[in-house]
């Protein structure tokens, strides 16, 4: 039996599913390969790691202070251990330090095997440093905050990347990287710590973005499949949206009717 | 990661996620006695990886004061605070003994209300650099701002009352609309990345790189 409330969920779930995984399919057989065009957070990602490697100084991470299981969040810190990997190869072949700071401990061996495998594809296995290229802080939000400004200031590091779920400690973080004179680059799909990263960051991912992110630095072009099925599945929704509003005018209530079921 | 590995990995996650998305639709009893056993067993993995945390903690500071290196004395500070929190709690045998407590609440407590309070001179000193108006979309997000703060702040109404209401069809309309689509671009975002981790398209968050 159905829990209520639940049947539209799984149909506008299974519909979606179905667009991402028909075109995730398209461009993995080479059918249908998307264009997409370049977004400029993603084109700053390179460009902070690029300066980072002019000036000689570190490139710091953090994927946020969300846990891996965290309910809401879990999907953010996902795609920021995606850009992670990304980033750290890069700024390894860059031949930049690369420091990591992590909060939540589930994240901790993750993202070690994450960096330790970017050195290890890039043939400089020797410059990985365990306990000091990934850095565990503080579980407690305030604690990790400080220890991440700390590593800022005495690494005084060039680009600095904030992604992942981050609460108020998104403010005090990004506020000194820009004191520290780093570029910055974030990305949050918390909406009440976007604004913060909007004027404390050079660039911002906003909301999905750092999802399509994860995809687009990909190496594997079958990913961008599914970001053209994000497109399709947005396009329902705002048809969806169009619809019930002018029904709902109309004074027929059938779409939201249909929603609530 | 070795590829075998990460195949049974992604096969582990493929089937519980299954098992955990049928279940949040279907009532079914052993259905809900599974999802509940996953749910514990990702906590009780978490305490363990907090213990890897410690050890990482320790020595990287260890590190730090042996090879004498910029800032060491704090490190001195943090292994001795480490320490001695949990040797409190071993010895009074509890997490919510007066003398555990009371480290959390004079010392814990006090610094982590500080840090939050900076937060307001920290988005003064943002907002600063930020609503310079030095293009179109950096004055409009100055306009907007104003009214906001016209309207949060009572100056705003003894000003004239269409003030805060301006600043209300902003919040209300603009900001609402803004917000909601991003909102329904982070789910269908979700969606997309757990499907891709899911059937083992995107295998960076188990643990390697594509």
């Amino acid at each position: 039996m159905f829990k209520v409330g639940t049947l539209s969920w799984l149909t506008l779930t299974v519909v979606f599913s179905f667009f991402l995984l028909i075109f995730l399919y398209l461009s993995s057989k080479k059918i249908y390969i998307p264009q997409i065009r370049e977004h400029p957070g993603v084109g700053a990602i390179i460009e902070a790691l690029g300066r980072a490697t002019e000036m000689g100084r570190p490139v710091s991470f953090s994927p946020g202070t969300s846990d891996l299981y965290s309910t809401k969040y879990a999907g953010d810190t996902a795609a920021a251990l995606t850009i992670l990997g990304y980033t750290a190869r890069e700024a390894v072949k860059k031949g930049s330090k690369f420091i990591v700071g992590i909060a939540p401990p589930t994240v901790l061996p993750v993202a070690e095997e994450i960096v330790r495998t970017a050195y290890l594809m890039e043939g400089k296995p020797e410059e990985y440093i365990e306990e000091e290229t990934v850095q565990f802080f503080s579980p407690n939000q305030w604690g990790f905050a400080t220890s991440y400004i700390g590593m800022m200031h005495r690494e005084q590091v060039a680009a600095n990347f904030l992604f992942g779920g981050h609460a108020a400690e998104a403010m005090v973080i990004a506020e000194s990287g820009a004191t520290v004179g780093a570029m910055q680059v974030a990305g949050s799909t918390n909406v009440y710590q976007l604004p913060f990263f909007l004027v404390a960051c050079d660039y911002t991912l906003i909301g999905e973005d750092e999802f399509a992110a994860a995809a687009y630095l990909s190496p594997d072009p079958v990913q961008k499949g599914t970001i053209f099925g994000q497109d399709i599945a947005k396009l329902i929704c705002a048809l969806l949206i169009v619809l019930g509003a002018l029904l709902s005018t109309a004074g027929i209530d059938v779409i939201s009717k249909l929603l609530s079921k | 990661m070795s590829s075998v590995w990460r195949n049974v990995t992604s096969a582990i996650l493929f089937l519980v996620s299954l098992i955990i998305l049928v279940e949040y639709v279907w009532v079914d009893a052993t259905l809900q006695r599974l999802t509940t056993d996953f749910n514990n067993w990702a906590v009780v993995i978490g305490a363990f990886t907090l213990g890897l945390g410690g050890y990482s903690i320790i020595v990287r500071h260890w590190r730090m004061i042996v090879k004498r290196r910029t800032l060491w004395p704090y490190s001195v500070v943090l292994l001795v605070t480490l320490f001695t929190f949990i040797a409190t709690g071993l010895i009074t045998g509890s997490v919510t003994s007066p003398q555990y407590n009371w480290i959390y609440s004079a010392i814990v407590m006090p610094i982590s209300s500080t840090l939050y309070g900076m937060n307001a001179f920290f988005i003064a000193s943002a907002s600063y650099r930020a609503f310079r108006a030095r293009s179109w979309e950096a004055a409009v997000l100055l306009v907007a701002a104003i009214f906001l703060m016209l309207k949060n702040a009572p100056i705003g109404g003894v000003i004239s009352p269409i003030l805060p209401s301006i600043g209300t069809i902003i919040w209300d309309i603009a900001g609402a609309t803004g917000m909601r689509a991003i909102l329904i671009g982070i789910g269908i975002g979700t969606l997309a990345l757990g499907l891709r981790v899911i059937i083992g398209q995107e295998k960076t968050p188990l643990g390697g790189a594509d």
